[in-house]
């Protein structure tokens, strides 16, 4: 009898749940540093961290979390968009119902529906918020300019996604949403038409094609929408998040002060190894993994002011998540997204109004077509781009406004670029602009000189001040990045809530002509 | 003696009655299991995502006509539902025309129904007598409703020999 | 830390809780068909139907209909729909009203088509969709569901629908189509109304709050009765007369307006040959009535009025025998009857044996070619307003030998009687 053998199988047998738990996790519950450290360097998806954290990365009132937000209402979307993609259909003839069936007979149907809904919202707003974070923490210095450029592709190839996302219901919302937005990529017709250009470079026309598939929009449209949002779309941003996070990690970690008090630490974790000093030669040494630029934690010297990553970043990024997916879900219980008449190529919505991110957009091209949907919007995107490049100044990074005179300066620019939005806006209510005074005056006039481009050049001119004020280029960009933070969110609140049918200004929803 | 056994207990309680968990751990325990649990059911409602509460097909009931369309000793085919519907004095008996190999519709013969696939030969109450055919032809669900029209169900099936009696 | 993420797991935890209970146990149709399932229990006369009460499942269910491109999910909650023993239960058990279902097999008409509502939910609510503003076609009532039978049936063969062929008479008799075209064949100066029926309820929409309670929140269809009992509610400046209907033939008239819809079953469908609501008339008193009273007058007695018009009103057309120089009532029935025949008579045919032929015939050239090409208003005021009436041409909707018919007549309509008396008193 092969007693031994079977005595082996059976031990094996009955020790099988513990055994499969061990080969997967191959690590007890960590009780030394080290073994802190290899929980986040053996783990795929956790070594895109460090194993040791700067306390100031984990302050709360520094980062807001605002950028882990943004990733993981980007992970609940792409979770709940691939299961929608089993029942959605991206026919004319079928994408309504598809999407009535998914809220009415699909179990969990309208939940995740409602969630990715809402979840495009919250991304969209934290992803503008970290960029706020980021700008006004210094953050894109100290080599960081070109992280800086990537976030903005990812803020446009995120409003790129919501974009796409929302002509497929094909509802009324959805139909003449895009057919203002693909007429605002043609309206470069504006320019070429005055110069008599458009027979032979017609810009505008030709990404309206591209988009479209077709002169109108139809299937070709939904196809191709579908396709952009579905893959493509997806694709680049999780590309492009990758380097932005690996740059992270190059840069030796978020962007942080040189000199920090321990008050400043306040709030955060603090372990063994915080503030200790090496002052001897350790015994063993990790490989050398890589080169990081800026200061790293040089031999001999200990790991200050960091912890392990493992448990305390680990646990807030999961405190992050779990806090942004159940707003989500509240938000998801209670409120439907939103699902109008089928599309009508007849009926025109009126107002017929683009997503709310970009409402503000169509407050502008209200007022001309190519400034406002193609001019002003370029110009701005460059302007966040360049930013870095243009504003080298050394200076201490990772402090909200920096200083005192920061914080001025963005006070400041919020008073003025209130008062010059608002007053904008009350001018053109109250007495129209260039055509209602002057009715033959030639657009290409009306392209140069309207409210939005009277906004720009002010800003401009204001933040022009700043600098020779304060002869500093990051005084300029703080007052000019407030002001057009604050003309956005005035004018994408004023688009929302005060615009109606015509585009005729309203106080109140209910002051709307009924029919 | 054991302790545990001093005690009267067979075996030694897992729980240190003597030593209280801490606030902290508890916190910590309390909020990994929460977390645990909201991605249990957030697995699962994903899971059940899949099935729609409603398949968009066509019904599988169909209705048939009243029982005096069906003289007792007759054999209706409806080609179209691959569905055969026999009476004798016991009462409606509907067979499926689908044969239970691999899918083929079967033909009604004299001594049963036969295969044209693979061979499969069953008798005239849809048992299998020869081929690869694995068990007999689905008896469907007679039932009727209160109007007196027959309705049969190709999604209920019934045992072999379970006649609808009228 | 800890503290934040148990509290949004146990947030997630609870709304994933009620979700599942919302969908799981506390579905409307499950109640209903749980209650269903007691009332076969009860009923079942023997084991066979007390095994089939037992197995009755509790689940959706619904009506495909990939020809109609439609799916009916009602008989999740009207599962007694075609249950006979179901006439005194509570709605939603109830059994279909008449014999309906026996002509029409449920599982191949659904029910959307009759009835209009969405058919893909699954509540009461949004099935019904009654003022649920993304909805334009929500569940029909009575009578407004005898308009829909238009989609597929010919509605000559269904005299039974009493109110449809009500306000169908008082459309083709009150002179509607003066100014409104259906099915090709009508005036211009007002909306086409052969689709009014599917008339955006967002563009189309009454201003009187109260009608949209009285029918339930339908837009169509108060706008529709709205159009009809009070003109001038919208625009104020419309050309369309009040007709002083009473209730009863608003109503019918939003019946028969409210089946004016886009047909779109496929043929397969369709109950018997296509008719349009159209017939043929000829006679000339139907083609008056059907053309011409909105604005001449029920007997051509004239009288609507024409805001800055030169003269006033518009003209009555009863005095036609006397302008056109027939001055006995015979002479004027033999011109007419020549006319009813059809004889072409402006060449100068011997059969036309009237005093002043030479002027007669001059007359009637005349007269012709206004219904021809029609006339503008001229101006009372000439710095006014355009009239908002004025005469369109017919010449592409009636032919000769209709125009010879509406002629006849009105030359018959002279009314001798008074003017003799008139004679009488001078």
């Amino acid at each position: 009898m092969p007693i031994k053998a079977i005595k082996e199988f059976f031990r094996n047998f009955t020790e099988l749940p513990k055994a499969l738990r061990q080969s997967v996790v191959r690590h007890d519950k960590p009780t030394s540093d080290r073994a802190r450290s290899q929980i986040i360097f053996g783990n795929i998806f956790l070594h895109i961290l460090s194993t040791r954290t700067h306390r100031y990365s984990l302050k709360k009132t520094f980062t807001l979390g605002l950028g882990v937000m943004a990733v993981s209402s980007f992970i609940i979307l792409l979770v709940t968009g691939i299961l929608l993609m089993i029942y959605y259909k991206p026919s004319v003839e079928m994408a309504y119902d598809s999407i009535k069936d998914i809220h009415f007979v699909v179990p969990g149907g309208r939940f995740i529906r409602n969630v990715h809904r809402w979840a495009t919202n919250v991304m969209i707003v934290t992803v503008f918020l970290h960029m706020a974070r980021v700008f006004y923490t210094a953050a894109y210095k100290k080599g960081r300019a070109f992280n800086w450029v990537l976030g903005i592709i990812l803020l446009v190839l995120t409003l790129l996604l919501g974009f796409t996302g929302y002509l497929l219901p094909w509802d009324q919302l959805a139909y003449w949403a895009i057919t203002i937005a693909t007429n605002i990529a043609a309206s470069t017709r504006e320019l070429t038409d005055v110069l008599n250009m458009t027979s032979y470079c017609d810009p505008g026309g030709f990404i309206k094609v591209l988009l479209l598939g077709s002169e109108h929009i139809g299937e070709e449209a939904l196809i191709r929408f579908y396709w952009l949002h579905c893959i493509i779309l997806p694709l680049a941003l999780i590309v492009v998040l990758a380097v932005h996070l690996w740059r992270i990690r190059k840069d030796g970690g978020l962007a942080r002060p040189d000199k920090l008090t321990e008050k400043e630490l306040e709030g955060t974790p603090k372990d063994a190894l915080s503030d200790k000093v090496f002052d001897y030669a350790p015994e063993k040494t990790y490989g050398l993994m890589c080169l990081v630029k800026g200061k790293s934690p040089a031999v001999s010297r200990g790991p200050e002011q960091t912890v392990s990553s493992w448990p305390h970043l680990v646990v807030r990024l999961m405190a992050v998540f779990m806090m942004t997916y159940a707003f989500i879900c509240l938000y998801a219980f209670f409120f439907n997204a939103p699902l109008k008449e089928l599309a009508n190529p007849s009926v025109p919505e009126n107002p017929a109004k683009a997503p709310w991110y970009f409402l503000g957009l169509q407050e502008l091209v209200s007022y001309s077509a190519f400034m406002g949907g193609v001019g002003i919007p370029t110009l701005a995107l460059l302007g966040l781009a360049f930013i870095p490049y243009l504003d080298r100044e050394n200076q201490e990074i990772g402090r909200w406004f920096d200083s005192k005179e920061g914080k001025r300066a963005a006070l400041f620019s919020f008073i003025f670029a209130s008062l010059m939005t608002i007053g904008m806006l009350a001018l053109t209510v109250k007495l129209g602009w260039l055509r209602n005074w002057f009715p033959h005056i030639p657009q290409i006039v009306i392209t140069f000189i309207n409210p939005g481009t009277i906004l720009v050049l002010a800003f401009i001119i204001w933040s022009f001040y700043w600098m020779g004020k304060d002869n500093s280029t990051r005084m300029a960009a703080l007052a000019l990045f407030t002001c057009f933070l604050v003309a956005f969110v005035i004018l994408t609140y004023f688009a929302i809530y005060h615009r109606g049918p015509n585009w005729e200004f309203y106080w109140l929803k209910s002051q709307w002509p009924t029919h | 003696m054991s302790p545990s056994a001093e005690k009267g207990l067979a075996c030694k309680p897992n729980i240190g009655l003597n030593k209280k968990i801490s606030r902290r751990d508890f916190l910590e325990l309390s909020a990994v299991w929460a977390c645990a649990t909201a991605w249990v059911l957030t697995v699962i409602g994903l899971l059940k995502f899949p099935k729609p509460a409603l398949l968009p097909d066509i019904s599988n009931k169909f209705k048939i006509g009243k029982p005096e369309d069906f003289p007792v000793g007759s054999a209706k085919i409806l080609a179209d539902k691959n569905t055969v519907i026999f009476r004798d004095e016991e009462g409606l008996f509907a067979l499926s025309l689908v044969c239970t190999h691999l899918g083929c519709i079967v033909s009604k013969t004299s001594e049963g129904f036969s295969c044209p696939c693979h061979g499969s030969k069953y008798d005239k109450k849809g048992n299998v007598v020869k081929g690869p055919a694995p068990r007999a032809l689905d008896w469907f669900e007679i039932s009727q409703l209160p109007s007196g029209k027959l309705v049969v169900d190709a999604g209920k099936r019934v045992p072999v020999g379970k006649k609808y009696t009228v | 830390m800890r503290k934040v993420v148990l509290v949004s797991s146990l947030i997630v935890v609870f709304v994933l809780f009620f979700e599942a209970y919302r969908e799981n146990v506390g579905d409307e149709w499950r109640y209903y068909q749980k209650r269903y399932k007691e009332e076969l229990k009860k009923l079942a006369t023997n084991d066979q139907e007390k095994q089939l009460a037992n197995n009755y499942e509790i689940k959706m269910r619904q009506i495909v209909l990939p020809e109609l491109n439609r799916v009916d999910r009602c008989i999740s909650c009207h599962v007694g729909i075609e249950d006979s023993r179901m006439g005194d239960a509570q709605q939603p058990l109830t059994v279909h009203p008449g014999d309906i279902l026996e002509i029409h097999e449920l599982d191949t008409i659904g029910c959307t088509v009759c009835h209009d509502g969405q058919g893909r939910a699954i509540t009461a609510k949004e099935a019904h969709a009654v003022g649920i503003p993304y909805w334009e076609k929500p569940m029909l009532f009575q009578p407004f569901l005898q308009s829909n039978c238009f989609r597929c049936h010919n509605m000559d063969e269904l005299p039974q629908l009493m109110k449809f062929h009500e306000g169908k008479k008082i459309f083709f008799s009150n002179g509607c189509l003066g100014c409104h075209k259906l099915e090709g064949k009508g005036g211009q100066l007002a909306p086409d109304l052969t689709n009014v029926a599917d008339a955006n309820i967002h563009l189309k929409h009454p201003v009187n709050e109260d009608l949209i309670r009285q029918f339930h929140k339908n837009f169509n269809i108060a706008y529709i009765y709205e159009s009809v009992k009070n003109p001038k509610a919208q625009p104020e400046v419309t050309a369309m007369p009040s007709f002083n209907f009473s209730e009863e033939e608003v109503e019918a008239l939003t019946v028969f307006l409210k089946s004016l819809s886009a047909r779109a079953v496929p043929a397969s469908y369709l109950a018997q040959k296509r008719g349009g609501h159209q017939s043929e008339d000829v006679q000339g008193e139907a083609l008056f009535r059907k053309y011409c009273v909105a604005c001449h007058g029920i007997d051509a007695k004239g009288g609507v009025k024409n805001i800055n018009y030169v003269k006033r009103t518009v003209p009555a057309l009863n005095t036609l025998a006397e302008r056109m120089f027939l001055a006995e009532p015979e002479d004027a029935n033999k011109a007419a009857e020549l006319l009813e025949k059809g004889v072409d008579i402006t060449n100068m045919s011997p059969e036309l044996d009237v005093p002043n032929r030479g002027r007669f015939l001059a007359q009637y050239r005349a007269i012709r070619n206004v219904i021809e090409k029609g006339s503008i208003a001229g101006k009372e005021d000439s710095k006014g307003p355009e009239p908002l009436l004025h005469m369109p041409s017919w010449a592409e909707g009636l032919t000769r030998k209709d125009i010879d018919s509406i002629i006849s007549y009105l030359i018959k309509l002279y009314p001798w009687g008074e003017k003799k008396s008139e004679e009488n008193n001078e």
